[in-house]
Protein backbone atom coordinates (compact mmCIF):
# COMPACT_ATOMS: atom_id res chain seq x y z
CA UNK A 1 0.00 0.00 0.00
CA UNK A 2 1.35 3.65 -0.87
CA UNK A 3 1.54 5.68 1.99
CA UNK A 4 -1.20 7.67 3.21
CA UNK A 5 -3.04 10.72 1.76
CA UNK A 6 -4.47 13.55 4.33
CA UNK A 7 -8.13 12.39 3.28
CA UNK A 8 -8.10 9.03 4.29
CA UNK A 9 -6.08 10.02 7.64
CA UNK A 10 -8.84 11.79 8.77
CA UNK A 11 -11.43 9.08 7.31
CA UNK A 12 -9.33 6.67 9.48
CA UNK A 13 -9.83 8.19 12.03
CA UNK A 14 -13.32 9.51 12.15
CA UNK A 15 -14.14 5.29 11.43
CA UNK A 16 -15.46 6.25 8.25
CA UNK A 17 -13.56 3.69 6.24
CA UNK A 18 -14.71 0.08 5.66
CA UNK A 19 -13.36 -2.24 7.84
CA UNK A 20 -11.64 -3.93 4.72
CA UNK A 21 -9.82 -0.26 4.24
CA UNK A 22 -9.45 0.07 8.01
CA UNK A 23 -6.80 -3.03 8.75
CA UNK A 24 -5.34 -1.93 5.18
CA UNK A 25 -4.68 1.63 6.99
CA UNK A 26 -3.56 -0.05 10.09
CA UNK A 27 -0.84 -3.19 8.28
CA UNK A 28 0.78 0.30 6.33
CA UNK A 29 0.93 2.29 9.52
CA UNK A 30 2.78 -0.60 11.56
CA UNK A 31 5.30 -0.18 8.57
CA UNK A 32 5.82 3.16 8.12
CA UNK A 33 6.80 5.37 10.70
CA UNK A 34 6.30 8.81 8.25
CA UNK A 35 2.55 7.57 8.64
CA UNK A 36 2.40 7.03 12.04
CA UNK A 37 3.60 10.31 12.45
CA UNK A 38 1.26 12.05 10.04
CA UNK A 39 -2.02 10.29 11.93
CA UNK A 40 -0.57 11.07 15.59
CA UNK A 41 -0.36 15.16 14.17
CA UNK A 42 -3.77 14.75 12.79
CA UNK A 43 -5.53 13.26 15.80
CA UNK A 44 -3.96 15.22 18.24
CA UNK A 45 -5.74 17.85 15.82
CA UNK A 46 -8.44 16.04 15.67
CA UNK A 47 -8.61 16.37 19.59
CA UNK A 48 -8.28 19.72 20.05
CA UNK A 49 -10.56 20.25 17.49
CA UNK A 50 -13.69 18.36 19.67
CA UNK A 51 -13.77 21.07 22.32
CA UNK A 52 -13.32 24.29 21.59
CA UNK A 53 -14.13 27.24 23.76
CA UNK A 54 -18.14 28.44 22.98
CA UNK A 55 -18.74 31.73 23.25
CA UNK A 56 -21.13 32.97 26.01
CA UNK A 57 -24.33 35.04 25.44
CA UNK A 58 -25.60 38.25 27.34
CA UNK A 59 -28.65 37.25 30.22
CA UNK A 60 -30.66 39.21 28.33
CA UNK A 61 -30.31 37.98 24.72
CA UNK A 62 -33.64 35.97 24.63
CA UNK A 63 -35.88 38.61 25.76
CA UNK A 64 -34.35 41.17 23.17
CA UNK A 65 -35.05 39.29 20.44
CA UNK A 66 -38.39 38.15 21.60
CA UNK A 67 -39.01 42.31 21.82
CA UNK A 68 -37.39 42.85 18.99
CA UNK A 69 -40.01 40.25 16.82
CA UNK A 70 -42.79 40.92 19.08
CA UNK A 71 -42.62 44.79 19.85
CA UNK A 72 -44.66 45.78 23.17
CA UNK A 73 -47.62 48.00 22.20
CA UNK A 74 -47.95 51.08 24.66
CA UNK A 75 -51.97 50.91 25.65
CA UNK A 76 -53.98 53.99 25.57
CA UNK A 77 -54.16 53.92 29.45
CA UNK A 78 -50.79 54.13 29.84
CA UNK A 79 -50.50 57.16 27.27
CA UNK A 80 -53.02 58.47 29.90
CA UNK A 81 -51.25 58.02 33.10
CA UNK A 82 -47.98 59.15 31.14
CA UNK A 83 -49.43 62.04 30.49
CA UNK A 84 -51.04 62.91 34.07
CA UNK A 85 -47.94 62.35 35.56
CA UNK A 86 -46.11 64.62 33.71
CA UNK A 87 -48.86 67.27 34.40
CA UNK A 88 -48.87 66.86 38.37
CA UNK A 89 -45.08 66.97 38.62
CA UNK A 90 -45.07 70.05 36.62
CA UNK A 91 -47.63 71.45 38.87
CA UNK A 92 -45.57 70.32 41.91
CA UNK A 93 -42.17 71.67 40.85
CA UNK A 94 -43.49 74.77 39.95
CA UNK A 95 -44.95 75.16 43.52
CA UNK A 96 -41.96 74.09 44.77
CA UNK A 97 -40.04 76.95 42.54
CA UNK A 98 -42.60 79.51 44.21
CA UNK A 99 -42.20 78.27 47.63
CA UNK A 100 -38.75 78.36 47.57
CA UNK A 101 -38.14 81.48 45.58
CA UNK A 102 -40.69 83.54 47.61
CA UNK A 103 -42.04 84.89 44.72
CA UNK A 104 -45.46 86.51 44.44
CA UNK A 105 -48.17 83.70 43.05
CA UNK A 106 -51.20 85.80 40.85
CA UNK A 107 -48.49 87.34 38.59
CA UNK A 108 -47.04 83.72 37.85
CA UNK A 109 -50.92 82.58 37.12
CA UNK A 110 -51.68 85.24 35.12
CA UNK A 111 -48.33 84.60 33.40
CA UNK A 112 -48.90 80.67 32.95
CA UNK A 113 -53.07 81.51 32.09
CA UNK A 114 -51.59 84.21 29.27
CA UNK A 115 -49.01 82.29 28.07
CA UNK A 116 -51.22 80.42 25.62
CA UNK A 117 -53.40 82.98 24.58
CA UNK A 118 -50.57 84.73 22.95
CA UNK A 119 -49.60 81.33 20.92
CA UNK A 120 -53.00 81.53 19.44
CA UNK A 121 -52.98 85.34 19.18
CA UNK A 122 -49.35 84.99 17.16
CA UNK A 123 -50.22 82.15 15.06
CA UNK A 124 -53.68 83.75 13.68
CA UNK A 125 -51.37 86.88 12.64
CA UNK A 126 -48.58 84.66 11.10
CA UNK A 127 -52.01 83.25 9.04
CA UNK A 128 -53.75 86.17 8.10
CA UNK A 129 -50.30 87.29 5.99
CA UNK A 130 -49.71 84.17 4.55
CA UNK A 131 -53.45 84.44 2.93
CA UNK A 132 -52.84 88.01 1.81
CA UNK A 133 -49.45 87.02 0.48
CA UNK A 134 -51.05 84.38 -1.70
CA UNK A 135 -54.43 86.28 -2.57
CA UNK A 136 -51.70 88.80 -4.02
CA UNK A 137 -49.91 85.91 -6.14
CA UNK A 138 -53.34 84.64 -7.84
CA UNK A 139 -53.88 87.56 -9.04
CA UNK A 140 -50.25 88.35 -10.51
CA UNK A 141 -50.67 84.71 -12.15
CA UNK A 142 -54.12 85.70 -13.51
CA UNK A 143 -52.97 88.65 -14.73
CA UNK A 144 -49.93 86.94 -16.21
CA UNK A 145 -52.40 84.38 -17.83
CA UNK A 146 -54.83 86.78 -20.03
CA UNK A 147 -51.89 88.75 -21.26
CA UNK A 148 -50.56 85.38 -22.70
CA UNK A 149 -53.39 84.06 -24.17
CA UNK A 150 -54.13 88.24 -25.50
CA UNK A 151 -50.50 87.49 -27.38
CA UNK A 152 -51.40 84.11 -28.07
CA UNK A 153 -54.52 85.00 -30.26
CA UNK A 154 -53.63 88.13 -32.29
CA UNK A 155 -50.52 85.72 -33.44
CA UNK A 156 -52.91 83.05 -34.15
CA UNK A 157 -55.00 85.12 -36.27
CA UNK A 158 -52.28 86.26 -39.07
CA UNK A 159 -51.63 82.03 -39.41
CA UNK A 160 -53.32 80.28 -42.63
CA UNK A 161 -56.26 77.74 -41.36
CA UNK A 162 -54.14 74.82 -42.30
CA UNK A 163 -51.40 75.95 -40.28
CA UNK A 164 -53.65 76.65 -37.39
CA UNK A 165 -55.41 73.36 -37.36
CA UNK A 166 -51.77 71.19 -37.45
CA UNK A 167 -50.28 73.62 -34.59
CA UNK A 168 -53.69 73.08 -32.47
CA UNK A 169 -52.86 68.83 -32.91
CA UNK A 170 -49.35 69.74 -32.05
CA UNK A 171 -49.93 71.17 -28.99
CA UNK A 172 -52.62 68.77 -28.23
CA UNK A 173 -50.16 65.77 -28.70
CA UNK A 174 -47.26 67.66 -26.80
CA UNK A 175 -49.24 68.20 -23.51
CA UNK A 176 -50.40 64.93 -23.88
CA UNK A 177 -47.15 63.38 -23.44
CA UNK A 178 -45.97 65.87 -21.52
CA UNK A 179 -48.60 64.85 -18.52
CA UNK A 180 -48.55 61.12 -19.11
CA UNK A 181 -44.71 61.70 -18.56
CA UNK A 182 -45.26 63.30 -15.37
CA UNK A 183 -47.63 61.16 -13.61
CA UNK A 184 -45.78 58.21 -14.43
CA UNK A 185 -42.47 59.96 -12.85
CA UNK A 186 -44.97 60.16 -9.56
CA UNK A 187 -45.92 56.85 -9.91
CA UNK A 188 -42.51 54.90 -10.21
CA UNK A 189 -42.24 52.91 -6.65
CA UNK A 190 -45.79 52.08 -6.49
CA UNK A 191 -47.65 50.87 -9.41
CA UNK A 192 -45.90 52.14 -12.74
CA UNK B 1 -42.71 14.54 14.90
CA UNK B 2 -40.04 15.77 16.79
CA UNK B 3 -39.39 18.68 19.67
CA UNK B 4 -38.53 21.28 17.08
CA UNK B 5 -41.09 20.81 15.19
CA UNK B 6 -44.25 20.56 17.65
CA UNK B 7 -42.67 24.23 18.95
CA UNK B 8 -42.89 25.48 15.05
CA UNK B 9 -46.18 24.21 14.92
CA UNK B 10 -47.42 26.00 18.03
CA UNK B 11 -45.36 29.41 17.16
CA UNK B 12 -47.07 28.95 13.59
CA UNK B 13 -50.48 28.72 15.96
CA UNK B 14 -49.57 31.98 17.53
CA UNK B 15 -48.03 30.84 20.97
CA UNK B 16 -44.77 33.67 21.42
CA UNK B 17 -43.77 30.98 24.26
CA UNK B 18 -42.86 28.52 21.55
CA UNK B 19 -40.87 30.78 19.46
CA UNK B 20 -39.07 32.01 22.78
CA UNK B 21 -38.23 27.99 23.25
CA UNK B 22 -36.42 28.03 19.64
CA UNK B 23 -34.54 30.99 20.31
CA UNK B 24 -33.26 29.82 23.99
CA UNK B 25 -32.01 26.30 22.32
CA UNK B 26 -30.58 27.74 19.39
CA UNK B 27 -29.30 31.45 20.59
CA UNK B 28 -25.59 29.97 21.43
CA UNK B 29 -25.28 27.58 18.60
CA UNK B 30 -26.12 30.35 16.16
CA UNK B 31 -23.85 32.66 17.63
CA UNK B 32 -21.36 30.52 18.44
CA UNK B 33 -21.25 30.35 14.51
CA UNK B 34 -21.84 33.98 13.49
CA UNK B 35 -19.05 34.73 15.88
CA UNK B 36 -16.85 32.81 14.22
CA UNK B 37 -17.56 33.74 10.50
CA UNK B 38 -18.24 37.66 11.87
CA UNK B 39 -15.00 37.79 14.38
CA UNK B 40 -16.70 40.55 16.25
CA UNK B 41 -18.52 39.65 19.38
CA UNK B 42 -20.60 42.75 19.17
CA UNK B 43 -21.57 42.60 15.33
CA UNK B 44 -22.45 38.91 16.00
CA UNK B 45 -25.06 39.73 18.21
CA UNK B 46 -26.69 41.75 16.12
CA UNK B 47 -27.05 39.40 13.13
CA UNK B 48 -27.53 36.87 15.18
CA UNK B 49 -30.92 38.63 16.38
CA UNK B 50 -31.61 39.82 12.72
CA UNK B 51 -31.42 36.46 12.14
CA UNK B 52 -33.91 35.03 14.56
CA UNK B 53 -36.24 38.16 13.43
CA UNK B 54 -35.65 36.77 9.47
CA UNK B 55 -36.50 32.71 10.97
CA UNK B 56 -39.89 33.85 12.77
CA UNK B 57 -41.07 35.73 9.24
CA UNK B 58 -39.87 32.88 7.17
CA UNK B 59 -41.57 30.49 9.47
CA UNK B 60 -44.16 30.03 7.27
CA UNK B 61 -41.98 28.57 4.14
CA UNK B 62 -40.95 26.06 6.66
CA UNK B 63 -41.81 22.66 5.28
CA UNK B 64 -42.56 20.31 8.18
CA UNK B 65 -40.49 17.21 6.21
CA UNK B 66 -37.21 18.92 6.73
CA UNK B 67 -34.70 18.93 9.93
CA UNK B 68 -35.72 22.21 11.64
CA UNK B 69 -32.00 22.44 12.93
CA UNK B 70 -30.47 22.35 9.33
CA UNK B 71 -33.25 25.14 7.69
CA UNK B 72 -32.69 27.68 10.55
CA UNK B 73 -28.65 27.68 9.56
CA UNK B 74 -29.55 27.69 5.88
CA UNK B 75 -31.22 30.97 6.68
CA UNK B 76 -28.27 32.09 9.17
CA UNK B 77 -25.98 30.85 6.11
CA UNK B 78 -27.58 32.90 3.45
CA UNK B 79 -27.71 36.12 5.62
CA UNK B 80 -24.26 35.91 6.05
CA UNK B 81 -23.71 35.61 2.54
CA UNK B 82 -25.86 38.76 1.95
CA UNK B 83 -23.55 40.60 4.62
CA UNK B 84 -20.58 39.14 3.23
CA UNK B 85 -21.56 40.40 -0.53
CA UNK B 86 -22.66 43.91 1.14
CA UNK B 87 -19.45 44.56 3.12
CA UNK B 88 -17.87 43.59 -0.15
CA UNK B 89 -15.77 40.60 1.61
CA UNK B 90 -14.62 38.08 -0.72
CA UNK B 91 -16.41 35.18 -0.27
CA UNK B 92 -15.93 32.85 -3.45
CA UNK B 93 -17.23 29.59 -4.13
CA UNK B 94 -15.96 26.03 -3.18
CA UNK B 95 -15.12 25.60 -6.67
CA UNK B 96 -13.35 28.89 -7.36
CA UNK B 97 -11.29 27.51 -3.67
CA UNK B 98 -10.39 23.99 -5.42
CA UNK B 99 -8.67 25.74 -8.39
CA UNK B 100 -6.68 27.77 -6.51
CA UNK B 101 -5.86 24.72 -3.94
CA UNK B 102 -4.05 22.05 -5.97
CA UNK B 103 -4.67 18.71 -5.29
CA UNK B 104 -0.98 18.01 -4.39
CA UNK B 105 -1.59 20.04 -1.05
CA UNK B 106 -4.04 16.42 -0.11
CA UNK B 107 -0.65 14.74 -0.10
CA UNK B 108 1.54 14.49 3.03
CA UNK B 109 5.07 15.19 2.16
CA UNK B 110 7.70 13.08 3.22
CA UNK B 111 9.35 15.76 5.63
CA UNK B 112 6.34 17.00 7.08
CA UNK B 113 7.26 18.69 10.46
CA UNK B 114 5.40 17.23 13.41
CA UNK B 115 3.88 21.24 14.37
CA UNK B 116 0.71 20.41 15.84
CA UNK B 117 2.19 18.06 18.63
CA UNK B 118 4.55 20.38 19.85
CA UNK B 119 1.43 22.29 21.37
CA UNK B 120 -0.46 21.40 24.90
CA UNK B 121 -4.27 20.65 24.06
CA UNK B 122 -5.41 24.18 25.77
CA UNK B 123 -2.49 25.94 23.50
CA UNK B 124 -3.76 24.03 20.64
CA UNK B 125 -6.55 25.26 20.70
CA UNK B 126 -6.39 29.17 21.68
CA UNK B 127 -4.17 28.63 18.11
CA UNK B 128 -6.96 27.26 16.09
CA UNK B 129 -9.52 30.05 16.66
CA UNK B 130 -6.13 32.51 15.85
CA UNK B 131 -6.10 30.61 12.38
CA UNK B 132 -9.39 30.08 11.73
CA UNK B 133 -10.00 33.21 11.44
CA UNK B 134 -7.70 33.58 8.31
CA UNK B 135 -9.15 30.86 6.32
CA UNK B 136 -11.39 31.32 3.59
CA UNK B 137 -14.94 31.80 5.11
CA UNK B 138 -16.76 29.09 2.89
CA UNK B 139 -13.85 26.60 4.68
CA UNK B 140 -14.21 28.09 7.74
CA UNK B 141 -18.24 27.76 7.93
CA UNK B 142 -17.92 23.86 7.43
CA UNK B 143 -15.05 23.58 10.15
CA UNK B 144 -17.76 25.43 12.14
CA UNK B 145 -20.61 23.15 11.70
CA UNK B 146 -18.49 20.23 12.27
CA UNK B 147 -16.44 21.24 14.82
CA UNK B 148 -18.26 23.66 16.99
CA UNK B 149 -21.55 23.27 16.24
CA UNK B 150 -21.04 19.04 16.13
CA UNK B 151 -23.42 18.89 13.22
CA UNK B 152 -22.68 15.52 11.44
CA UNK B 153 -21.92 15.50 7.62
CA UNK B 154 -24.83 14.58 6.55
CA UNK B 155 -26.79 17.85 8.05
CA UNK B 156 -23.63 19.87 6.54
CA UNK B 157 -24.82 18.30 3.33
CA UNK B 158 -28.34 19.05 3.63
CA UNK B 159 -27.68 22.53 4.57
CA UNK B 160 -25.30 23.56 1.63
CA UNK B 161 -27.34 21.10 -0.83
CA UNK B 162 -23.44 18.94 -1.50
CA UNK B 163 -23.44 15.35 -1.45
CA UNK B 164 -21.52 14.06 1.67
CA UNK B 165 -18.56 13.00 -0.02
CA UNK B 166 -17.93 16.63 -0.86
CA UNK B 167 -18.76 18.03 2.31
CA UNK B 168 -15.78 15.46 3.93
CA UNK B 169 -13.12 16.20 1.52
CA UNK B 170 -13.87 20.16 2.09
CA UNK B 171 -13.79 19.61 6.71
CA UNK B 172 -10.47 17.76 5.91
CA UNK B 173 -9.40 20.20 3.47
CA UNK B 174 -10.32 23.61 6.02
CA UNK B 175 -8.27 21.24 8.69
CA UNK B 176 -5.11 20.50 6.36
CA UNK B 177 -5.24 24.32 5.49
CA UNK B 178 -5.73 25.12 9.58
CA UNK B 179 -3.12 22.61 10.20
CA UNK B 180 -0.33 24.60 7.34
CA UNK B 181 -1.49 28.04 9.32
CA UNK B 182 -0.27 26.15 12.80
CA UNK B 183 3.29 26.18 11.47
CA UNK B 184 3.16 30.05 10.58
CA UNK B 185 2.53 30.21 14.39
CA UNK B 186 5.38 29.27 16.23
Amino acid sequence: MKCLKADQIYLYLEGELSAEEASAVRFHLASCPSCQKAVEEREHLNQACKELPLGDLPTDFTPRVMRKIFPEKVSFRSWLRALAGGLASFVVFSLLFLFLSASPFLPFLTAFYRAPLNLVQDISLVLVKIFKLLTLLIKVFLQLISLFTRGFMSVFTLIQPEIQISLTLFFLIFFFFFFYKIKRKFLIGENA
Amino acid sequence: MDDDKKLVQKTLDGEKRAFEMIVRRYQKPLFNYIQRMVGNRELALDLTQDIFVKIYSSLDSYRFQYKFRTWMFKIASNSLIDYFRKKRIDTFSYEQKEKRDSPSTFQIPDDEDSVVKTFELSNLRKRIEQALEKIPPQMRELFVWRHINEFSYKEIAEIKEMPVGTIKNKVFQAKEMLRRLLEGLI
